[in-house]
């Protein structure tokens, strides 16, 4: 035995360190790639059968900075596989940056402002293209549009609107679709509009063109600046046309039937659902959802819901955007008031010809949750109406619905609440991740999503407090992105 | 092919003693610093990636690394001096090929042992962490799967022990450049020829760049590059060392 090894030393030394060497390089390295799949991904049920979640495939990502696990849920079985980023490009954008503020369409941020021409109503819809982590040449464009809407009470650049532009863009596959969000103070004639064609000059002078031509206007005769739109902004929005083109794909009437003591009509939004568009009105208690053709602009039914209590002022928007610094801006608002409401702000899913929307209501202790369900094709259909009220803590996110005939599958996130919490930052709140099914409105199965994502603000919790907050950065800890919820018999589609 | 196997060996074999002093001192080091560094228990609730670094142990890593540099160049110039084994060596009845090669395989050999000693040393440093902080109060600063994240999260582990195809590609690329470069310096130095040092300069820059850009994967101002582009470069220079060297040593440029 003693002569191998020292024949071995002497004479194959190189050889036997060099396999040694490799051998811990490489077991090292399967060690450690291989216990990816150690991260905790499990299915707890808290509720009802577990089989309920076989019609339907979930996917998703939990990614942090540096790898991303894809996961798919598919015949009740939970399974991940891991990606590894090299880059802040990899990353699916997070959507923590960007909900309820701007809308983004395929990397493209839009937003719709609203200028005013005497009591006339000009729509100025824009984009910027979102290449992040790249010193890509910023690309831009916009379209002008004036309207047949009246403003009674707004004229310069402070006006208010019924909700953010948020709401009112959306799109059919690569085609823009956007409506005004008139509330009161606004009469006459809205729309929904097409941009046909993108501008790509800056058009930064429409408002001082409109503005030095108001003064100009003042000096004579009202009736005058009152004859529509005037010359130069007439000219200016024409040679703007020549490059930038709207169509109007419909209109209708935002004034109140004074003969039934209506008020007029408030526009919370517009969405697209597969090739139909759904507009969302609300007049008095009553929230009105129209569908169109999205081509011939043909309405093609109406859905009218009448217990939505109407909340007791509108969101103040200042120049169309709305300020609000929290990050969980989507409903501290309504605490103000004392008339237990829906919010404008709602969140809607589309799958196929299937619409939900999810208004939430924030009561001491509690959330509310009211998610409306609609089969849009050559009618829309209201097929579900869910009321839920969760007492665990508040809702973090609502990541996705789906319905399929009378079921419903929700995908949502609790943070512990207010109340409860042990840490004075939002961010750092323990979250819990639960899949609801509905069946005709009931509860049928309730599970949570069990993962490791809590671990990653250990570091941060349990640091001595930071003077001035803690830095919150979405790269060092793992986040859920991107969760789809989509029937098995159809073909995984991207929103 | 026998006479460079016996060659190797005897390359390798001269300065393993020293080589692996090295190795153990860098699986041993570190876990001192990281006892220092959790005495007061004031550092358990941050991820072990942050502890190891703020140790020391990188620093301590860079010493060996240097240490080991240290050894190839003694396991060169030691032939210029003394008995001058150089003549003995380019007079060997062999190609000179296979005088250049032993003398690189034995120092890829020499690295590649460094390297496993590190992880080996990453490995117990990651078991010494993580069982005091299952045995602080429940084990509620623990995080499961920690090593993996660390690996993932740690711009020096990432370097070390890439996952991805892309990051093994560039770590292997970064490692073959650094041992070319090195001997490839050597001889340049010993046959005077000192304008081979410009391109060393410039695998210099370029692995500066190409380190800091993996180091700093988390900052999102930082510009994209592919990684693969920069290994090719980098395997290129390896071969231009390599082509180059085994030039200077057949034309005995290098005694």
């Amino acid at each position: 035995m003693r002569t191998v090894l020292d024949r071995i030393r002497k004479r194959h030394i190189a050889l036997a360190v060099l396999v040694l060497s490799l051998a811990i390089i490489v077991l090292s390295h399967n060690n450690v790639s291989s216990s990816a799949v150690n991260s905790t991904f499990y299915l707890k049920d808290l509720y009802g059968q577990r089989s309920q979640l076989n019609d339907v495939i979930i996917s998703g990502n939990i990614q942090d900075g540096y790898h991303n696990n894809a996961f798919k849920i598919n015949n009740s079985i939970p399974q991940f596989n891991t990606y590894y980023y090299y880059h802040y490009k990899d990353m699916i954008p997070s959507h923590q940056a960007t909900q309820g503020f701007r809308k983004i369409i395929n990397n493209r941020e839009y937003e719709l402002m609203l200028h005013f021409k005497g009591n006339k109503v000009l729509a100025n819809i824009k984009y910027y293209d979102r290449n992040l982590g790249r010193y890509n040449k910023t690309t831009y464009g916009e379209a002008i549009i004036q309207t047949e809407i009246i403003s009674e009470k707004y004229t310069g650049n402070s006006y208010t609107t019924a909700n953010s532009d948020f709401y009112v863009i959306t799109n059919i596959g690569d085609r823009i679709f956007f409506t005004i969000p008139t509330t009161e103070g606004y009469k006459g004639t809205n729309g929904i509009f097409e941009v046909i064609k993108f501008s790509d000059t800056l058009n930064y002078l429409l408002d001082s063109i409109i503005r030095q031509e108001e003064n100009e206007a003042s000096d004579y005769s009202y009736n005058e600046s009152n004859n529509g739109i005037s010359n130069k902004v007439d000219e200016h929005s024409q040679s703007h046309n020549k490059q930038s083109a709207i169509r109007t794909v419909t209109t209708f009437s935002i004034d109140g039937d004074n003969e039934k003591g209506n008020s007029g009509i408030e526009v919370l939004g517009l969405q697209g659902v597969d090739d139909k568009l759904v507009l969302i009105l609300r007049q008095d208690h009553a929230l009105v959802f129209r569908a169109y053709d999205c081509t011939s602009g043909n309405q093609l039914g109406e859905v009218i819901i009448d217990d939505m209590r109407k909340p007791g002022t509108n969101v103040n928007n200042n120049g169309n955007r709305n300020g609000s610094g929290n990050e969980n801006g989507n409903d501290n608002d309504n605490d103000l008031y004392d008339i237990p409401s829906y919010l404008e702000r709602y969140e809607a899913f589309v799958s196929d010809s299937t619409l939900s929307i999810c208004f939430r209501k924030n009561t001491p202790g509690a959330v509310e949750i009211k998610m409306l369900n609609f089969e849009v094709s050559d009618n829309i259909k209201l097929t579900n109406i869910i009321d839920e009220v969760y007492t665990d803590g508040d809702i973090e996110r609502i990541h996705d619905i789906y319905h399929k005939d009378n079921e419903v599958y929700v995908m949502l996130s609790l943070i512990e609440s207010n109340e409860k919490s042990t840490t004075p930052y939002y961010s750092l709140r323990p979250k819990q991740m639960y899949i609801y099914v509905y069946n005709n409105s009931g509860l049928s199965y309730k599970g949570e999503l069990i993962t490791d994502l809590n671990e990653d603000d250990i570091f941060q919790i349990y640091a001595p407090a930071a003077r001035g907050g803690i830095s919150y950065n979405f790269y060092e800890r793992r986040l859920f992105e991107n969760i789809q919820i989509t029937g098995t018999q159809e073909p995984l589609q991207k929103r | 092919m026998k006479r460079f196997y016996k060659l190797l060996n005897y390359e390798v074999s001269q300065y393993i003693a020293k080589v692996v002093i090295v190795c153990l001192g860098a699986i041993i080091s570190p876990l001192p610093l990281l006892n220092a560094a959790l005495t007061d228990y004031s550092n358990l609730y941050k991820r072990f990636e942050t502890i190891y670094e703020s140790s020391g142990s990188i620093i301590v890593f860079a010493i060996y690394f240097a240490a080991i540099c240290g050894i190839c160049i003694q396991s060169l110039y030691s032939n210029y001096s003394g008995s001058k084994s150089i003549y003995t060596l380019i007079t060997l009845p062999m190609k000179r090929e296979g005088i250049y090669l032993s003398k690189l395989i034995s120092f890829f050999i020499y690295f590649l042992m460094f390297f496993s000693a590190q992880l080996i040393s990453v490995f117990i440093s990651y078991a010494l962490v993580s069982s005091k902080q299952a045995a602080w109060e429940g084990g509620k600063y623990l995080m499961n799967n920690g090593l993996f994240l660390a690996f993932l999260r740690s711009g020096f582990l990432r370097i070390l022990l890439p996952l991805g195809l892309e990051g093994i590609v560039s770590t292997v690329s970064i490692f073959v450049v650094i041992v070319c470069s090195l001997y490839y310096g050597l001889l340049c130095e010993r046959s005077k020829r000192f304008w081979g040092f410009a391109p060393i300069v410039a695998v210099i820059f370029l692995l500066i760049r190409v380190i800091t850009y993996r180091v700093n994967q988390s900052n999102m101002s930082w510009e994209y590059i592919n990684l693969y582009v920069y290994s090719i470069i980098l395997f290129c220079f390896s071969g231009l060392f390599i082509w180059h060297g085994i030039k200077l040593v057949k034309r005995g440029a290098i005694v």
